[in-house]
């Protein structure tokens, strides 16, 4: 092993100890906030050096940046409450797994994919019942830790085929979304935002691998199923009453963009992995956002609480600026896809059915997010609810991540 | 020749410094709004001036080098139907920045509103300038939310913030469908520079085949179609109309803004795009079938309504049918005349309208009502001349488009356009002056004669005017009523049926006047009474969209639930 391949190991290791470390001690809040801070100021510093010392590919540095600053703004707005320190060591641990996955390669990569497999597994087995649902979403974790852990040793064709598994999992395509969807349910306050960052970014280094493997049959197969994942998905963000499987269903909806664009737009580090990035900001800054309304007021679902731009003028802007982005995600894919597209070699069908998979979700979009909006934000206020407004350090981690959106979607 | 970025400047430079300081300087809100789009207005009037002397602008943004071939491109393109865009856009928003002055005095969005207001008349100002599809698209978007936003600006009002949502979502769909035209614009034409896109549409015409080629089409068509969509949603055109007569709630200096600039979106990029739309004349005819449909619609929905914004609503909605009209038969430049006189007329109705509320609410007692006075029976020489001088019309359009007479425009073809225009328009003079009782008879059918001579030359000489300068180049302007031009036949028939109608209608109001009753008494009542309930349910599109938005969430709910 030579010096890259461990120093990529050590920061990796290095939250991933202090997690495990956090997990079992009881610590000051505020002690470890300042630490939790401190070392993805050190793990940024890391990849920074990275960059300038080892040849490593720009796309993975932007992944694990991505995972950093998610990491961050969860962490900064955190409150000095009880509970803290688990979220702490929580977010540690999926940090360190989540770097480990991006920065290593072949079978230390999958060693790391199999633990944070493992670590949804354990979060799930203690967050939910012991349903029908439950069972396949254990299913399909364990196919997926085989797979990861497999697929070294399988040959090639297998290989593609795990690695589409794996791919479908963390971007997440109906019907794979289930762990997807019960991890963000089960998740801890805050912790959902940074899941929805760290799953699709893993996703997204998973097809990243890819992309370039898969054949013309297996594109367009993979269009189809696509459109119908985000016909469902936009349907059910559309009925959704709780919050979580709200942006769930609507971050299930988006990511189907990305597989029906596979087709038509070659490149894929140049314009799917922008948009990926933007959207897991865009998602996990509308789930920090709600999750601020949850932590004061233990609110769940969609319209039991309206016009909250009035009592709490940050959290109205902050929402409306959220919305704002989401409304207009499916134009940044097109656009950057655009300028690799081969033009006339594209077939028609092709086309027509991209223009249906924009229609679905560009249309369910407008809808859904709209109808949230005015479920949340806009409206009469009630009359018998103490507001509070967003705390500064709430308001600036949520502007870094529309900050981290806005530069990934324009600038990237 | 930078000068132009400055129009666009102060607005944006006023939104932002509004929206961040506007709290903490209430007292120059409004200060700094006026300043920056009163600077503009001028701006923009030396622009106009330049341009009709020097020829168009083109500014580069980004990239910074010429050269460079990149697909997005940001800059400017100032040429003469921009150049008056622009002085119409900042000159309905200064007027309406000073409105809202006292209008929207104490209200607790004050400086929000002056921030939205500045930002609109930004993004508005940047649509008109765009220098391709890509740009236009982007503040075409930026457009439908900062409408939505505005439209919201009072966001604890349920009814307000629904008819956003409303005006959003339609907007939406039609942009969707505008997008999928850029995409296949770049597919088969390799640019979306709007100079590039034309000549290579010309010069390489492609066909779209579907289905093992089962079904074919000219990519032109296609795309013209599809942007067309777009154009449609922002113009309110039927079926996607509804947004417009429900935006009331919002304040009426919104409303002013929304009927004199936003709407007529769909009317500039016809024109921007009239070379590319001429290419594909079928577009031209599905375009004047949309149109003629709305003004029909518009204006008979307009008549059953006893609110005066929602009268004024209906009536835009008309008004812009008429100019998507006037597309559709290669009228192009008419429809920016229209567009402008109409916007000036309008912005000024709903602020009349907006005061005439206001006042009427403060009004401690009832107003007085009105004693009708009995009418007086009409003369037969007001009846006569009226019938005479609508009748005139025809004739000399079939005339003129059977080559018996030699109208001396500079564009052969767009003669009968123009002449076709200006007998609608005359003939809606003429019934309007018909019901004039009050006034002798004489002076009645001076007017008659006066307007109709007012109104030809308006529509001949003046709108030819100012077609050869929106299109200076010979033989553009005459290209565009060439590739618009109906099937004789199908052309002769509209007039000949749009002549037995107002024969009808003479024959109707006449014996009404007179108070006497026309021979089909009965089955002419029971149609105006199904008709009225028609008009007054507005067709009932609205309530299909509703029955079908309603099934579609049970549906989603089902759907959630095991999701």
């Amino acid at each position: 092993m030579n010096f890259d391949n461990t120093f990529s190991v050590i920061l990796a290791i290095t939250p991933l100890a202090l997690g495990i470390v956090w997990k079992f001690s009881n610590g000051s809040s505020n002690t470890l906030k300042s630490i939790g801070l401190t070392v993805i100021g050190a793990l940024a510093g890391g990849l920074v050096y990275m960059r300038s010392a080892f040849e490593i590919e720009p796309s993975i540095l932007f992944l694990a940046s991505a995972v950093l600053l998610s990491g961050f703004c969860v962490i900064l707005c955190q409150e000095d409450k009880q509970q803290t320190s688990a979220i702490y060591a929580s977010i540690m641990i999926i940090l360190g797994l989540g770097l480990g996955i991006l920065l290593n390669q072949a079978i230390v990569s999958r060693i790391f994919l199999g633990g944070l497999l493992g670590y949804i597994a354990i979060s799930q087995n203690r967050e939910q019942q012991n349903s029908f649902r439950t069972k396949i979403i254990f299913l399909h974790i364990t196919l997926a830790i085989i797979f990861s852990l497999g697929s070294v040793f399988m040959s090639n064709t297998l290989q593609i085929f795990a690695s589409l598994f794996l791919a479908v999992t963390f971007l997440p395509l109906a019907p794979f979304h289930l762990p997807f969807l019960g991890t963000i349910k089960g998740a801890k306050v805050t912790l959902a935002s940074f899941w929805i960052v760290v799953w699709l970014i893993i996703g997204l280094s998973e097809l990243n691998k890819l992309y370039s493997s898969l054949s013309t049959e297996m594109l367009f197969t993979l269009n189809l199923l696509a459109l119908v994942s985000a016909l469902y998905a936009s349907l059910a963000a559309l009925g959704q009453k709780f919050n979580r499987l709200f942006i769930a269903s609507a971050t299930v909806a988006h990511v189907a963009l990305i597989w029906g664009l596979l087709q038509v737009f070659p490149s894929f580090p140049k314009w799917g992995i922008p948009f990926g990035i933007t959207l897991g900001f865009v998602m996990g800054g509308i789930s920090l956002a709600f999750s601020f309304i949850r932590q004061r007021y233990g609110w769940k679902t969609l319209g039991k609480l309206p016009g909250l731009a009035s009592p709490m003028p940050r959290f109205g802007v902050v929402l409306v600026l959220l919305v704002s982005f989401a409304l207009f995600l499916p134009l940044f894919p097109v656009f950057s896809g655009l300028l690799v597209m081969p033009t006339i070699a594209i077939h028609d069908v092709e086309i027509v059915l991209i223009s249906f998979l924009f229609l679905v979700v560009w249309l369910g979009g407008s809808w859904y997010f709209l109808q949230m909006l005015h479920q949340t934000a806009f409206g009469e206020a009630r009359s018998d609810v103490p507001y509070f407004d967003l705390r500064l350090t709430e308001f600036v981690a949520v502007s870094a991540l529309l900050l981290g959106a806005g530069y990934s979607g324009f600038i990237y | 020749m930078t000068i132009p970025i400055l129009i666009l400047f102060f607005p944006l430079l006023a939104g932002i410094l509004i929206a961040v300081f506007g709290k903490c300087m209430p007292s120059h809100v409004v200060r700094v709004g006026v300043i920056a789009t009163v600077t503009s207005f001028f701006l923009s009037a030396w622009t106009l001036y330049y341009i009709s002397t020097e020829g168009p602008i083109h500014v580069m943004l980004w990239p910074l080098n010429p050269e460079d071939t990149s697909l997005l491109k940001v800059g400017m393109l100032i040429d003469r139907l921009t150049a008056i865009m622009m002085v119409l856009i900042t000159s309905v928003s200064t007027v309406i920045h000073v409105y809202s002055i006292r209008y929207l005095e104490g209200d607790s969005g004050y400086a929000r509103f002056f921030a939205l207001l500045s930002f609109m008349t930004f993004v508005i100002l940047s649509l008109v300038s765009s220098p391709n599809l890509f740009m236009l698209f982007v503040f075409w978007q930026l457009l439908s939310w900062a409408l939505y936003l505005i439209l919201a600006f009072n966001f604890s009002n349920r009814p307000a913030c629904q008819n956003a949502f409303k005006t959003f979502f339609v907007h939406r769909v039609g942009d969707v469908s505008f997008l999928c035209g850029i995409f296949l614009a770049y597919k088969y034409f390799g640019t979306l520079e709007f100079a590039e896109l034309f000549k290579a549409a010309a010069e390489q015409p492609q066909v779209i085949s579907l289905f093992s080629g089962m079904f074919d089409i000219s990519a032109v068509t296609a795309i013209a179609l599809l942007i067309f969509v777009g154009a449609m949603a922002k113009s309110s055109q039927f079926p996607l109309h509804v947004w417009l007569p429900d935006t009331m709630d919002s304040p009426t200096p919104v409303s002013a803004l929304m009927h004199a600039g936003i709407v007529n979106a769909g009317g500039f990029l016809l024109n921007r795009l009239a070379p590319f739309y001429t290419l594909s004349p079928n577009t031209l005819h599905v375009v004047f079938v949309i149109g003629v449909l709305t003004v029909l619609m518009g204006a008979s929905m307009m008549l059953a309504q006893n609110d005066i914004k929602k009268t004024l609503g209906f009536s835009t909605m008309g008004q812009m049918g008429y100019m998507i009209m006037e597309c559709g038969l290669g009228a192009f430049a008419l429809a920016i005349f229209h567009l402008i006189a109409h916007g000036f007329f309008k912005a000024s109705l709903f602020l009349g309208a907006g005061q005439g509320i206001h006042a009427s609410r403060e009004e401690p007692k009832f107003p007085g009502s009105s004693e009708h006075e009995p009418q007086k029976s009409s003369n037969t020489l007001t009846f006569v001349t009226g019938l005479i001088l609508t009748l005139v019309m025809p004739l000399v359009i079939l005339m003129v488009a059977h080559g018996m007479l030699d109208i001396p425009l500079q564009d052969a073809h767009g003669a009968v356009i123009l002449l076709f225009f200006a007998w609608v328009t005359a003939s809606q003079v003429m019934f309007s002056l018909y019901r004039l009782h009050a006034v002798a008879s004489w002076k009645v059918a001076g007017a008659m004669i006066f307007s109709l001579f007012l109104i030809g030359f308006v529509y001949l000489w003046a709108a030819e005017i100012f077609t050869h300068f929106l299109y200076p180049e010979p033989g553009v302007s005459d290209g565009f009523f060439v590739a618009a031009a109906l099937n004789p036949r199908v052309f002769d028939m509209l007039i000949l049926l749009s002549t037995m109608l107002i024969i009808i209608s003479w024959i109707s109001v006449y014996k009404q006047s007179k108070g006497k009753k026309i021979f089909i008494t009965n089955w002419v009542s029971l149609f105006r009474k199904q008709l009225y309930i028609l008009l007054i349910n507005r067709f009932y599109v609205d309530l299909v969209y509703v029955r079908w938005s309603n099934n579609l969430l049970r549906l989603a709910q089902k759907v959630a639930h095991r999701f």
